[in-house]
């Protein structure tokens, strides 16, 4: 399955512009390759937070792969875990 | 707590906002074809209303919004199809969301009747959709007000509560949009407070929404923190120092811990909306909750408001009205002061002096462009109270059984603010008025050939430095002889007098000439069309008809742009300066004897241009005396008012034109006829501002004329 690489600086500013590629791939699973992230913000956290919940939704899985450290660290700055952004993760 | 009225005012004003978006993607949503996005724009809006509620704790607004919500999510998801039936019952939820609104920020009592009549049915379309409506899983969500709402219980929602791990200090945090809009992440902020001490965080998503209706500028993440203990509130309001007017902040004792959860480790949170994730089953930080005494809350200011795309829309503030009014009304005294030194100036014989005459038209022009830019920064578009027409029409149809559609034109044309919220009313009864009055029942519009629909159109434009709103129907036009019976039998007119058609149509204006004997379930109460007269020139306006039997009637408004200042011509009669306004003014001119034709008793006319004008002597008008030379040298001014009437003002003098400031007379002294306000000059004297259409609507002895000014005076 083709990933969707994440922005290696993701911050404020490219939140809006990868939510509305994410968007464009609703109805399908989707693999989010982290591999790139060198920078991420709170918002865009909670953006994939949102898209996890999306994909919950719509029945369909959304998973992580190859996630940096950059992206790891971010995540666990704000609490969360990789299973927040992930389907099948908390419930 | 005043902040607490604070996000409470500004809760309400995002309503607006909101309720205008339902209700604009309702009426969209009645459009064949309609976009998808609209039904989500829609819910999105149901859903924000009902999260801020719920920050307030308005529980009847919150149930409410709440059933309306599933039912929106159950047409976005198609397992609802959209129909007429389904629409008229939607704009219905929609009213009543408004009304809710409505009563939360007044502090009334719902209707209660009409609220659970509406929730029955919307059940009905949940059960029969085979969904059981779970009861909420709802939280409180941020509403973007570019800063903090308040930590308010959550309405005694089945919210599960975090425990903080520690007896040291709770601090729970919600970053708005403006915080990130700042360049401040929340992540820098929650590795401050770890410098402090070992915290636990534990953050909280409940409120995200799914990608579909999720916005950057409405960040719902929040966060719990339990500080350890020995970490001051001063310490840990130092890390906020810099972004405590923009996140929601709460800092008090932790309680006792009941549970204690994992060391540091972050908790597993809910999962979405839609999950059936038990609330007991994991240990979820709350949005949140109760404000606190000992919260440190954020001090006011001004703040950016939402922004409906990011990056595209140009940054706003929300700023009191007064501020505004204040301003205004500086800037009327600068005129007036500008008009005093100009005065002194020509007093002390300096007014030739070119670098004197530069200065002071600079200073002019900058008062008027300061004055402009003050207008437009009150000016609002109509659209506000047009989208407001669409549920009185809705509403009036339902009451008359008539079908009728309405058709908005030019909403984006702007006035003043003030008339905005008084346009409302007379908007509201001339809308009333043409569908109850104006539009035929249904057999005989389809005698006449017409569409069973009957069609009310509301347009605005500017005009002429004027705003000209109209409101015409396609019915059956006025009934002449019907009015004029009326009239009589009421004894407004006398039985036989001449009147002109357009005269006739001017009764319907007269107080009293509506009947309680016809009350219906819209209009007739006794309140008749002259409130609306009354109410239209208390805003400097004008209201005029024009009817076509068996095509419809148009109710036409002509508003000024500003209740402040008026572009006048400053004219003599005798001893008194009097202004008119610019806007009336033709042209002016010292006519030849032949121009002139004598008609009746002393009255005159005036030759121009193949048109004979009346000829109406202001001194005269106004009883002043006139001045020795008498009519031979004096000026004609030719007046065309907002209702396509003209005349030539014979007036001693002219002798200047600038901008005044309007001074209600009826405030300050008393409605006096023919005159609208007053000014003060330069020389600190009071001038009346002449109200051309009052004058020449009074000049005609005929009765049906003295009954239409009278009329007119309200």
């Amino acid at each position: 399955m083709h990933a969707l690489p994440l922005p290696e600086t993701f911050d404020r500013k490219a939140v809006s512009a990868f939510a509305r590629t994410l968007l464009d791939h609703r109805g399908a699973d989707a693999v989010l390759d982290a591999s790139g992230v060198q920078r991420m913000g709170t918002l865009a956290v909670e953006m994939l937070i949102s898209a996890r919940k999306q994909w919950q939704t719509d029945g369909k899985t959304l998973s992580v792969r190859d996630a940096s450290e950059p992206f790891l660290t971010a995540i666990e700055a704000v609490g969360a875990s990789v299973d927040h952004i992930q389907t099948g993760g908390p419930a | 707590m005043a902040d607490m009225d604070e996000f409470r005012d500004m809760f309400f004003v995002e309503c607006d906002e909101l309720l205008e978006v339902l209700a604009n993607g309702l009426r969209q949503m009645e459009q064949p074809g309609f976009d998808k996005e609209t039904v989500h724009a829609v819910f999105r809006a149901v859903h924000s209303v009902k999260g801020g509620a719920a920050a307030f704790g308005l529980t009847t607004l919150v149930t409410f919004a709440h059933r309306f919500e599933t039912v929106l999510d159950l047409v976005r998801s198609d397992k609802i199809e959209v129909t007429p039936l389904i629409m008229g019952l939607l704009h219905r939820c929609s009213d009543c969301l408004t009304d809710l609104v409505g009563t939360a920020r007044s502090g009334q009592d719902p209707d209660e009747v009409k609220v659970d009549g509406l929730m029955t049915e919307l059940d009905g379309l949940i059960d029969s959709d085979g969904e059981e409506d779970t009861a909420f899983e709802f939280t409180p969500i941020t509403l973007d007000f570019g800063a903090p709402l308040s930590f308010d219980a959550p309405l005694g929602l089945d919210m599960p509560t975090a425990e903080p791990a520690r007896a040291g200090l709770l601090v729970q945090m919600a970053p708005g949009f403006q915080l990130y809009r700042s360049g401040n992440d929340p992540m820098a902020l929650l590795a401050s407070l770890r410098k402090l001490g070992d915290c636990d965080v534990v953050m909280n998503d409940e409120s995200v929404a799914p990608l579909e209706d999720w916005s950057p500028e409405q960040p719902s993440l929040a966060w719990e923190i339990g500080m350890p203990e020995g970490i001051d509130e001063a310490a840990i309001m130092s890390v906020f120092e810099f972004v405590e007017d923009c996140c929601m902040l709460s800092i008090r004792p932790a309680p006792a811990p009941e549970i204690t959860p994992a060391e540091n480790e972050p908790e597993p949170e809910v999962a979405a909306q839609h999950d059936p994730a038990p609330a007991e089953a994991v240990q979820t930080p709350p949005p949140p909750t109760t404000p606190d005494e000992a919260s440190t809350a954020p001090a006011a200011g001004p703040r950016a408001a939402a922004q409906s795309d990011a990056g595209q829309a140009a940054p706003t503030i929300r700023v009191a009205l007064d501020r505004v009014d204040r301003l205004m009304n500086m800037i009327g005294e600068l005129v007036i002061k500008e008009a005093m030194l100009s005065q002194v100036i020509q007093t002390a014989g300096m007014h030739e002096q070119p670098d004197v005459i530069a200065g002071l038209d600079a200073i002019r022009q900058l008062a008027s462009d300061i004055q402009e830019s003050v207008m437009a920064i009150r000016a609002q578009p109509l659209k506000l109270v047009f989208q407001r027409m669409h549920r009185i029409l809705r509403e009036a149809a339902d009451a008359t059984g008539k079908p009728v559609r309405l058709i908005t034109i030019g909403e984006q044309t702007e006035v003043d603010k003030t008339m905005i919220e008084r346009l409302v009313e007379p908007l509201t009864h001339m809308i009333r008025n043409s569908v109850d009055h104006g539009l035929e029942d249904t057999v005989t519009r389809q005698r006449r050939g017409k569409p069973q629909e009957g069609t009310i159109t509301l347009s605005a434009a500017h005009r002429s430095g004027r705003v000209q709103i109209e409101v015409s129907d396609d019915g059956g036009g006025i009934n002449r002889a019907k009015v004029r019976q009326i009239a009589e039998d009421r004894g407004l007119v006398a039985p036989g007098a001449n009147l002109s058609p357009a005269e006739i149509d001017q009764l319907l204006f007269l107080p009293g000439f509506s009947s309680k004997d016809e009350v219906s379930a819209l209009s007739g109460r006794g309140v008749g069309l002259d409130v609306v007269r009354r109410e239209i020139m208390g805003l400097g306006g004008r209201v005029m008809i024009q009817s076509t039997e068996g095509e419809g009637t148009t109710f036409s408004i002509a508003l000024p742009l500003t209740l402040a200042v008026v572009e006048g011509m400053l004219i003599q009669l005798g001893d008194q300066t009097m202004v008119l306004p610019i806007t009336a003014v033709q042209e002016t001119l010292r006519p030849e004897s032949s121009m002139l034709h004598g008609v009746g008793h002393g009255s005159q006319l005036l030759s121009n241009r193949g048109e004979l004008i009346p000829i109406i002597d202001l001194c005269a008008s106004f009883g002043v005396t006139q001045p020795e030379g008498g009519p031979d040298s004096s000026v004609l001014i030719v007046v065309e008012t907002d209702s396509r009437k003209r005349a030539a003002f014979r007036v001693d003098a002219i002798f200047d034109q600038r901008q005044v400031v309007i001074k209600s007379l009826e405030q300050n002294y008393g409605r006096v006829p023919g005159v609208s306000a007053a000014t003060i000059l330069g020389d600190g004297k009071i001038a009346l501002i002449i109200d051309p259409e009052e004058i020449l609507l009074s000049m005609s002895n005929d009765q049906g004329r003295r009954m239409a000014a009278m009329a007119s005076n309200g």
